[in-house]
């Protein structure tokens, strides 16, 4: 067998990293320039800021819990713009190279051609499209840190590692929060329990209990609370989010082919043509099952068994019959409200079916006539990028960075210097179009920007209709304006002090009747600030905050402390990069 | 024979990426991604 090591010096190591990190770039393009980009699930704060909302202080089932706080803290070591930038590229990279790293574990001798084979297929596919399209960058990193976590795992299984193989990828998709640790804890689970039983095997067993306690601790900061708050998820929920057809081969079909995302929004308009969304199911088809084929000894059944489970929770997401006890484990569950989004859960398949491309590309390199090894080649590697054109410089616009206009920022800091109360925000609605964001949809700034506790209506509104939100207080908001209250006095009924006004957002509102509520204490053209003469709070820590916030902080401790006593003459961060992809 | 096979699969690779590439090219840079109704009052999470 050859060495397991990154050789930085053979064109086997180099290309696909030069590859990675080129792909990288031509995705994001005009998302790397100056400025954050703003769109759905991902407004960048230009001002890293440690507001209540980044640490999960005031909402009941924090979502954005752990993610935006390493985000600020990068925010603060870089600037705003650098760590989105860094963040946004190190996932893609990131997941470029695993899925090269996980096809080297299953066939070791695998040449150039299947390794940037591989590269390709895991970033430029539906999955990374729609999600990336939606600023869902967690559920990528959860994507590009599974392939790690998945070739850790098998060597565990094979004993050749103890469970610190799968600690440094819990750790990271931990940062991402709910979504990237349930996709990633999972899949680890499923392959260790799976090799526990197969091969009887108490340290393997023992390898899933730790992990299954890592995963605990890190989730604690959105977990305790969570669990504790017991927030009442809308039941129209688990229908909204389940998984819909992207492409004219029906659900199944654009799962198969990495799609099926369930906000329509964000489909990819090249999926609307049969022939690429047919090809694409195929080949990522055959490409799991060519991995499965070419892993050593039992490996495949393994790597099958993340894909048989997750498979079947998607399928009952999806099917008719089974809505009832899907609903069932979406809201009766504790916990359960985590898979409501099933689609992210075929990202096993996603990374499998891109390790496999890599197989095919590697056999026909091998095993074709000469004459027919290159034009082969060519097609493989060329086919995911014209079955996803659209990913090709910032997803036609979704991707672009912009600059919050100054006066906003500027607005922002006079609120923060007044004296203490919680800030109501209109319009009222988390979603906005701001006229300098050239118009995309995105969530409101003003959580992750204002450093105090802000009232905002946390519903979702879809063209399905609206998700009831989880916070009790906005909830009795949107029932006074509903009933013909004005804004500014129902936001004032439930103990806001100052009433925030985002200008230019692509909603109206009655400015004329916000000045006149009271003092206008911020008057800029994108921000207007009413002082209603609430009381004067201040934002305060729960226990259970606090506690989930100590488990989690811990546990990560724990795991790069572990690391340094291990193996002190490497750092943790370019540990997962200099392992060979 | 090599230099024939060669030429056939470069054929028949050019014009199948070529096909696609038309086919998603232009899908993809076609408009309206995202585009505000100008009627709408509410921000709707998953517009077109």
């Amino acid at each position: 067998m050859t060495s397991r090591r990154w050789d930085p010096r053979s064109p086997r190591g180099v290309v696909p990293v030069v590859l990675a990190v080129l792909q990288a770039v031509l995705v994001l393009g005009p998302g790397l320039g100056r400025g954050v980009v703003i769109t759905h699930d991902m407004p960048w704060s230009p001002d890293p800021r440690w507001t209540p909302f980044v640490l999960g202080l005031d909402t009941p089932a924090p979502r954005a819990v752990p993610s935006d706080a390493v985000a600020v803290l990068l925010g603060k070591a870089v600037g705003a713009s650098m760590a989105q930038h860094l963040v946004l590229l190190t996932i893609l990279v990131t997941l470029a190279l695993g899925a090269a790293a996980l096809l080297a574990e299953l066939v070791p001798d695998v040449g150039m051609a299947g390794r940037c084979a591989t590269v390709v297929a895991a970033v430029w596919n539906p999955f990374v499209s729609e999600r990336l399209a939606v600023g869902q960058w967690v559920v990528v990193l959860g994507l590009a840190v599974l392939p790690w976590a998945l070739r850790g795992a098998l060597r565990v299984v094979r004993g050749t590692s103890t469970v610190y193989a799968v600690a440094p990828a819990l750790l990271f998709a931990g940062l991402g929060g709910v979504n990237a640790l349930l996709v990633v804890s999972g899949a680890v689970l499923t392959v260790l329990l799976a090799g526990a039983v197969r091969a009887r095997s108490w340290p393997v067993a023992r390898a899933a209990g730790v992990s299954l306690l890592l995963t605990a601790g890190l989730a604690g900061a959105w977990a305790v609370p969570a669990l504790t708050a017991r927030p009442v998820a809308d039941a129209l929920g688990a229908r909204a989010f389940a998984p819909v057809a992207d492409s004219p081969v029906g659900v199944i079909g654009s799962l198969l082919g990495g799609g099926g995302f369930w906000n329509t929004g964000t489909h990819p308009e090249p999926r609307s043509h049969v022939l690429i969304a047919l090809t694409a199911a195929l080949l990522m088809t055959a490409g799991v099952a060519l991995a499965l084929v070419a892993a050593p000894g039992r490996d495949g059944l393994l790597l099958a068994a993340p894909l048989a489970v997750f498979g079947v929770l998607v399928l009952l997401s999806v099917s008719g019959p089974a809505e009832q006890l899907w609903d069932t484990l979406v809201h009766r569950v504790p916990g359960g409200g985590a898979l409501r989004d099933s689609q992210k859960l075929i990202a096993p398949w996603v990374v499998v079916g891109a390790a496999g491309l890599g197989v095919l590309a590697d056999r026909a390199a091998r095993r074709l006539p000469a004459g027919l090894r290159g034009p082969a080649v060519a097609l493989l590697l060329g086919l995911p990028l014209v079955l996803s054109p659209q990913l090709a410089w910032g997803i036609g616009g979704r991707l672009d960075a912009v600059t919050v206009p100054s006066d906003y920022r500027q607005g922002v800091d006079e609120l923060a210097a007044l004296p203490p109360g919680d800030v109501g925000l209109l319009p009222w609605s988390q979603y906005r179009r701001y006229g300098w964001n050239d118009s995309r949809v995105s969530l409101t700034l003003a959580p992750r920007t204002v450093d105090r506790v802000v009232l905002y209506d946390d519903s979702l509104p879809l063209r399905s209709g609206t998700i009831a939100g989880e916070s009790a207080r906005a909830a009795e908001v949107s029932k006074s304006i509903g009933a013909g209250t004005p804004p500014d006095r129902a936001l004032a009924a439930e103990g806001v002090r100052y009433v925030a006004a985002e200008l230019g957002s692509g909603l109206d509102v009655d400015t004329g009747a916000l000045r006149s509520s009271g003092r206008v204490v911020v008057d800029r053209p994108s921000l207007l600030v009413v002082d209603v003469g609430g009381p004067a709070r201040s934002p305060s820590a729960s226990g259970a905050g606090v506690l989930g916030w100590g488990v989690t902080l811990l546990t990560a401790l724990g795991i790069i402390g572990w690391r340094g006593a291990r193996r002190t003459d490497r750092k943790l961060l370019t540990g997962l990069l200099r392992s060979r992809p | 024979m090599t230099p024939v096979l060669a030429t056939v699969g470069s054929v028949i690779t050019g014009a199948v990426l070529a096909l696609f590439t038309v086919v998603g090219g232009v899908s993809a840079i076609s408009p309206s991604p995202n585009a505000p109704s100008k009627s709408e009052q509410v921000v709707i999470y998953d517009a077109p």
